[in-house]
């Protein structure tokens, strides 16, 4: 097979030329010459790969140009490392070892990371609740997702994360690829959030928790479910932290008698409020022309007007859970690799 | 201007603990940086400005600024937390 016939109409594409929806065949012909892939897709279609050079988790959501908003379960969304990454490292991870990726990248030199975590796992939880603790947090750029399932089966069925080092998808394990770069080129990161803290109540939290059952609103202890029904809360908002100017969001995922449940902790300390829609926002594509990598929240595919005003060039999986450094919820993350400038020393 | 380990080297630590303590007072670029800002920031609240943990803030923002001299947007704010009278 030709090395570019994976590729669709070069018009449909301005991101990047090595992304696509393909066929595990195709894919598996990648693999078998080399490449180094990025995958997303079913189940049963990531365990038809051969061992290589790849890692991947299951979605079945996509935001591909210009469909904006792509479902499939018979195709792979790959993504095909460019020619000048220098090396790429698979790394397995579990609840036990999670805490040691930020000092496993300082060991590789100039790279940055894609972490891949199945929904539900205790690796991912584990990551979520401390990876701002581990040892050299954000020393290099980690970026990735955790990977799903469709909504309606989410919480039932299991999600999955793989690599091509054994090619057999699991549910306990998290991969990693650390991906080098030359000296030449650097990696950032960057989030797209359609949400920013609103002008309402400072909310704080006396533990690091996903489930919530007190919350201290402007300095003063309330049931959070009483607090959020009086004020009429919306759960498809999250509640945002302003990290010195940077919104993480931490998503509501539901809400009992006595308890509200977020898809990833609050922390203790960190002041949140309610999110308000941000007015004030630019096309992530219109910023760079060198995004190499997106992974958008499933809480922002499932709203049109998003995809089609902001995302929509953004290609990439559609996730659960989004990683920039940390956790995020109901954004996008998005890797951009470009020429260093020089320092002398 | 293109700052160097040097410069990051001659930056006060007076300077690199206002800048923790005082973080969300500036328009930062480089999103590691505002990040790790927050996270030390915390942890200077929560071991209640202990001089142990001010000196280890300090090292390990210099060490995320020196890891990140090639990044555009790491030099702009390098440039600003140079700038700061404390």
């Amino acid at each position: 097979m030709c090395r570019h016939c994976y590729r669709i109409n070069p018009k449909n594409l301005n991101i990047t030329m090595n992304q696509n929806l393909i066929t595990p065949a195709e894919a598996s012909a990648m693999i078998l010459r080399g490449d180094r892939l990025l995958l997303a897709g079913d189940v049963a279609l990531l365990s038809q790969l051969p061992k290589g050079n790849w890692i991947g988790g299951t979605t079945p959501f996509f935001i591909l140009y210009p469909e904006h908003q792509v479902t499939s379960y018979d195709k792979l969304f790959v993504t095909r490392l460019p020619d000048y990454v220098l090396k790429s490292t698979i790394q397995e991870y579990d609840e036990t070892n999670i805490k040691e990726i930020y000092n496993d990248a300082e060991k590789l030199g100039n790279v940055f990371t894609v972490l891949i975590m199945p929904f539900g796992s205790q690796v991912s939880t584990e990551f979520a609740s401390n990876a701002t603790y581990f040892e050299n947090f954000a020393g290099k750029p980690l970026c990735g997702w955790v990977s799903g399932r469709p909504l309606d089966s989410i919480m039932t069925e299991p999600s999955y994360a793989a690599s091509g080092v054994d090619a057999k998808p699991c549910t306990d394990k998290a991969f990693a690829m650390h991906i080098e770069l030359p000296d030449t080129k650097y990696a950032e990161l960057h989030i797209f959030n359609q949400y920013r803290q609103g002008k309402g109540d400072e909310i704080t939290f006396d533990e690091n928790t996903a489930v919530v059952t007190n919350a201290m609103i402007n300095g003063k202890k309330r049931k959070f479910v009483e607090y959020l029904q009086e004020t009429g809360y919306d759960p498809k908002l999250p509640i945002v932290a302003d990290y010195s100017g940077a919104m993480i969001n931490v998503t509501c995922c539901g809400i009992t008698d006595n308890e509200v449940f977020f898809s990833s902790p609050v922390f203790k300390n960190v002041t949140y409020k309610i999110a308000e829609i941000n007015n004030q926002l630019s096309e992530p594509t219109l910023l760079s022309d060198t995004i190499l990598l997106s992974f958008t929240c499933i809480g922002n595919f499932i709203q049109p007007d998003i995809c089609a005003q902001y995302l929509c060039k953004m290609h990439g999986p559609v996730v659960y859970g989004e990683i920039a450094y940390q956790l995020l919820g109901q954004t996008t993350v998005y890797i951009t690799v470009d020429d260093v400038i020089n320092v002398e020393n | 201007m293109i700052y160097t380990a040097d410069t990051i080297e001659k930056i006060p630590n007076s300077s690199i603990v206002y800048v923790i303590t005082h973080s969300t007072d500036f328009t930062w670029n480089f999103l590691a940086l505002k990040i790790s800002l927050t996270r030390l920031n915390l942890k200077i609240t929560m071991t209640k400005d202990s001089e142990s943990a001010l000196a280890e803030c300090c090292t390990e923002l210099k060490g995320l600024l020196r890891k990140s001299l090639v990044v555009p947007n790491a030099q702009a704010d390098i440039k600003q937390i140079i700038e700061i009278k404390p």
